[in-house]
């Protein structure tokens, strides 16, 4: 090794903790990096295999009603270009259990082995073989859908048992906990059950009304056309089909959202690598000068400082593979356990890794390369006469009766505004980064709770079968009722706009009684409908479009009177009379109940519960609840960011902070000597983290903010709107653990000082 | 009076195997209010020895006693008390606090070791009026010249009146003129407040003043030039 080229490595085996930390930032940085991009790969590649693993078909065929299976297969059979099909029998019912009831799917199916076409994928037990049995969709364990049990099934109000063999997975049904009402995959409980076809058609007395179809390459117009024999009332292809729609969300949010952060962090990473370097360089400008007047030439310089900056980039590019995989892992195993119990599997993708090492790499080389330059640019003069620029700002001759150490504290923070300053700047970007996570969560959570705090009853009641309004009324009523109003519950289709969506109708004489409804466009009013703006916009429609509601056999033709916000539900809100066309005016599925004493609802909620034709009460607050540890989970991910972000934030605040200790090693040393006392000469420093720790915490506020706006405009894009509020608790949070992160990486200067050698810091000095 | 006691020390510096042994057997005793003073070749080991005696190094084997205490036995904290209360080093680079001014230097030294911060102030001032520079105690380092910071380096030594002053070439960036004031006013302080100094130096003309003047050889101290 040249002479040269020594000098800067040994260098660098003597900063050590400075090695680390500036590592550290690059490989942060790049994890990030790497995170975003792989993780949108992998998410790709296991629904891609997931849907190819199980056969997922290429278009879903309903039929308007039940039909003969010979015909249906007649038809099918004679169709050019199908490669295979499987009919089915489809139907809506209900699962009870433990005295609740459930919304159900009863698919009838020929075959649980069969391989060709929408594969079941066994999760537990084995398939069913004989009458009697079946298998139902994953995940709704704790409702008793599961091996071994008896489940207990209605379809229009017929009752059967049905022995669970065994749990499956379904790329049709791969998020089962989705319920119509929820654009979100919210845990609303629903049980996907598979059975015997032959048996389900005994018990219903139906055909088949459920075509799944592969076609042969590219064929499907042409098998869509040869359909019209039949009564088709709905014709999905695969990439419209909800699953794939969602997990292309899902890789799109990946995709977009993670980059984004990404390039914040590599600017983050970028400022802080560009600092460290350009201090280390000036420093040395002196020795640079001497070695310019041996004779060395620039570019021989300049190359051992890219030695030194490419054994860092390496130092930093293996911790931050490490780091990648693990976010990556983490984020994976989180976000597919979210939206279902998908197998992740790591694809061999190296584009990711190798983009991220060239961004490090590239940072830290141009970030040395850089000061190089205007070093060796000068003359041999200028640079052996270069002084680090140090303009003291007299502060603190005000308070000339404050401790000596303190005073150096203070000023030691101003001793070189600039630098001060663009610390202060990049530890309160990566703070702000943090916060804007809690801001972010706290917007969503406080607008999720207004959401939910829309409606103003207390209890809703569902009946078992239909009850008179009147008798509604005499029957619910006890002490301690401010309203009760009976409503009719529905569940079915709204089209408008050339666009079909699942919706629940919900029907009341008394509707705008029992929510505060929030208007987006139109007006208040039940008689025509008010539907909420995430069908709207799923339909594509506005206000005075005309929409078709079905519910079984029955329809509706209406138009759309307003629309109200709702980040949840797809639903439709009518008066009794509009509804009339769906549901008998006079009868009651249920009824919203509001109480003068909120407190007494599980009372009340136990006393309706032993009153006969009712079969379930619900208390608004265990809605609040349930959505709360929802949304809770979700919230998960944004704090496991928010502690990955504060971590950036303490490294990068960290290597400021050793750095300016190194540079200054000698006065420690001076302090030592003079016998100053240890917990002065930690309280000095521990000022000047403090001042910056608070500088960087409130600068992360607007930062916090702003990034906050910033993912909220994509989070919009890809998933659903909230409006980013100004929450107080979120800037509490933001800065006091944007502090307490900052402060904390002051073990890093005092344990320097600690360890610190007096005697030799000095002589190191007196060689100088 | 013995203020110092060395007896037997030896000292050596391992550099990646090779080993230096730079005092060797070492003696020397140093009275109450003498001023001494050692000379002796580069690299012989004249500030290894100051600081030695200042409790910033620690010796290999040997005794080593100054103003009663053992300071191999001291803990870390110890010898930290015992620099502030009973040394005061004058460095060959004066080692001045940069964001510091000339007075705030000085006062730097008296913390915790002078009562109250408007006593400080005033003994400060003090010892810079006496060092005559009493015109840039607001002064950053940085603005002063290398004299004038050597001054406040000593000034800031000399102020806390401790026991012993060690300096390592106090006077190695002053005029003769300057010199000459500066060693009067140690002299006047060894007499007034019994200071003991133990001055390095290769400066022939400081000889005048010193009550002994010994020679660093060979790792031992020799009498005479
Ligand atoms: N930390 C150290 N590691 C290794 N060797 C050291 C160390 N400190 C001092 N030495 C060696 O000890 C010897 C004495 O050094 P010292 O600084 O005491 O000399 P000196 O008499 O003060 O010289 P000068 O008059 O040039 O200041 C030298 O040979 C030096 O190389
Ligand atoms: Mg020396």
């Amino acid at each position: 090794m040249k002479p040269i080229t020594k000098s800067v490595v040994r260098k660098l085996f003597k900063m050590k903790w400075r090695v680390f930390a500036i590592s550290m930032v690059v490989s942060l940085a790049m994890a990030m990096f790497i995170m975003g991009l792989y993780s949108a790969v992998i998410f790709d590649h296991s629904m891609d295999s997931f849907i190819e693993e199980t056969n997922f078909p290429d278009v879903f065929v309903a039929l308007s009603e039940p039909v003969n299976y010979t015909d249906v297969d007649n038809v099918m059979s004679n169709i050019e270009g199908i490669d295979v099909y499987s009919l089915r029998l489809k139907l809506d019912g209900h699962y009870h259990y433990e005295d609740d009831t459930y919304p159900a799917i009863i698919i009838g199916i020929e075959d649980p082995k069969r391989e060709d076409i929408s594969k079941l994928l066994r999760k537990d037990g084995d398939t069913f073989s004989g009458r009697g049995e079946g298998v139902v969709v994953s995940g709704m364990d704790d409702i008793g859908a599961k091996k071994g049990e008896v489940l207990s099934f209605s379809i229009e109000g017929k009752p059967f048992e049905i022995n669970a063999t065994g749990s499956v997975q379904t790329a049709e049904y791969m998020f089962p906990s989705s319920v119509p009402d929820s654009s979100l995959p919210l845990p609303g409980q629903i049980v996907i059950l598979f059975m015997d076809l032959g048996e389900l058609q005994n018990i219903t007395g139906f055909g088949v009304n459920d075509i799944l179809i592969n076609v042969e390459n590219g064929q499907s117009d042409q098998v869509v056309a040869s359909l019209w024999d039949l009564p088709v009332s709905e014709i999905i292809f695969q990439e419209d089909h909800p699953s794939v729609v969602f997990m292309d969300m899902g890789a799109g949010k990946m995709r977009s959202m993670f980059p984004l952060f990404s390039v914040i962090f590599m600017v983050i990473g970028m400022i802080s690598i560009f600092m460290t370097f350009y201090r280390i360089v000036m420093n040395d400008s002196r020795y640079i000068g001497v070695l310019m007047s041996l004779g060395y030439s620039r570019l021989k310089i300049a190359w051992a400082y890219m030695t030194f900056g490419t054994i860092l980039a390496a130092i930093g590019s293996v911790i931050g593979v490490i780091f990648s995989i693990l976010f990556t892992m983490g984020i994976m195993s989180y976000t597919m356990s979210m939206i279902g119990d998908i197998r992740v599997v790591y694809p061999m993708a190296p584009m990711p890794f190798i983009l991220g090492i060239i961004f490090s790499f590239g940072s830290v080389l141009i970030s040395v390369g850089i000061p190089i330059m205007v070093i060796t640019r000068q003359s041999v003069r200028q640079a052996l006469d270069h002084k680090p620029k140090t303009r003291i700002l007299t502060v603190g001759t005000a308070f000339s009766g404050m401790s000596k150490t303190r005073l150096m504290g203070i000023r030691n923070t101003f001793r070189n505004p600039a630098r001060t300053a663009l610390t202060v700047f990049v530890v309160g970007m990566s703070i702000g980064i943090s916060g804007s996570w809690i801001v972010m969560s706290e917007s969503a959570w406080g607008y999720m709770q207004d959401q939910v705090d829309q409606d103003t009853w207390d209890l809703r009641v569902d009946f078992s079968s239909p009850i008179s309004n009147d008798n509604v009324t005499s029957m619910l009523d006890i002490n301690g009722i401010e309203y009760i109003v009976p409503f009719a519950y529905l569940a079915g289709q709204i089209s408008g706009g050339g666009n079909s969506e699942s919706t629940f109708i919900v029907s009341a004489d008394e509707i705008l009684k029992t929510r505060n409804f929030e208007l987006e466009s139109g007006k208040l009013d039940p008689s025509t409908s008010i539907i909420t703006n995430k069908l709207a916009s799923e339909l594509g429609v506005s206000e005075g479009d005309s929409i078709t509601i079905t519910v079984g056999a029955r329809t509706l033709e209406t138009t759309i009177g307003g629309i109200v916000f709702d980040i949840l539900m797809q639903a439709v809100y009518v008066d009794r009379r509009t509804a009339s066309p769906l549901v008998d005016e006079d009868m009651a599925s249920g009824a919203f109940v509001r109480l003068q004493d909120k407190e007494d609802a599980e009372k009340v909620a136990a006393e309706y519960e032993g009153l006969e034709g009712v079969s379930k009460v619900t208390i608004q607050d265990d809605i609040i609840a349930a959505m709360d540890e929802t949304f809770g989970s979700a919230m998960g991910m944004l704090y496991f960011f928010f502690i990955i972000c504060l971590i950036i934030a303490m490294v990068v605040a960290a290597s400021a902070i050793i750095i300016s200790t190194m540079e200054r090693d000698i006065e420690f040393a001076t302090l030592e000597t003079l016998g100053i006392p240890r917990s002065k000469v930690i309280g000095s420093m521990l000022i000047e983290i403090s001042i910056i720790g608070v500088f960087s915490a409130l600068l992360g506020l607007p930062f916090a903010y702003l990034f906050g706006r910033l993912f909220a405009i994509v989070m919009e894009e890809i998933l659903y709107y909230f409006p980013i509020v100004f929450a107080f608790s979120a800037m509490v949070i933001t800065f006091v653990f944007g502090f307490l992160f900052i402060f904390a990486s002051s073990v890093f200067p005092i344990r320097y000082t600690k360890k610190m050698d007096v005697e030799k810091t000095i002589r190191e000095r007196t060689a100088g | 009076m013995t203020l110092a006691r060395i007896n037997k020390l030896n000292k050596s510096y391992d550099t990646g195997g090779e080993i230096t042994h730079v005092l060797r057997e070492m003696d020397l005793s140093l009275n109450r209010g003498e001023m001494v003073m050692i000379m002796g070749p580069s690299g012989s080991g004249k500030t290894t020895l100051l600081n030695l005696l200042g409790g910033i190094d620690g010796p290999d084997s040997g005794v080593l006693q100054v103003d009663g205490l053992n300071l191999t036995e001291l803990t870390k904290k110890d010898l930290n008390k015992f620099r502030r209360e009973r040394v005061g080093f004058i460095f060959q680079f004066y080692n001045l606090i940069p964001t510091l001014t000339a007075i705030e230097n000085v006062e730097l030294g008296l913390e915790n070791l002078v009562g109250n911060s408007k006593e400080m102030k005033i003994r400060a001032k003090k010892y810079l009026d006496m060092v005559g520079l009493s015109d840039k105690a607001r002064n950053y380092p940085q603005e002063l010249s290398g004299g004038q910071q050597q001054r406040v380096a000593i000034a800031r030594a000399l102020s806390k009146e401790p026991a012993l002053i060690l300096a390592d070439e106090p006077t190695g960036n002053l005029d003769e003129e300057r010199e000459e004031s500066i060693m009067g006013i140690m002299k006047d302080l060894q007499h007034e407040l019994g200071i003991t100094f133990l001055i390095v130096s290769h400066n022939t003309r400081l000889k005048k003043y010193m009550d002994r003047t010994l020679v660093l050889r060979h790792g031992t101290l020799h009498e005479g030039s």
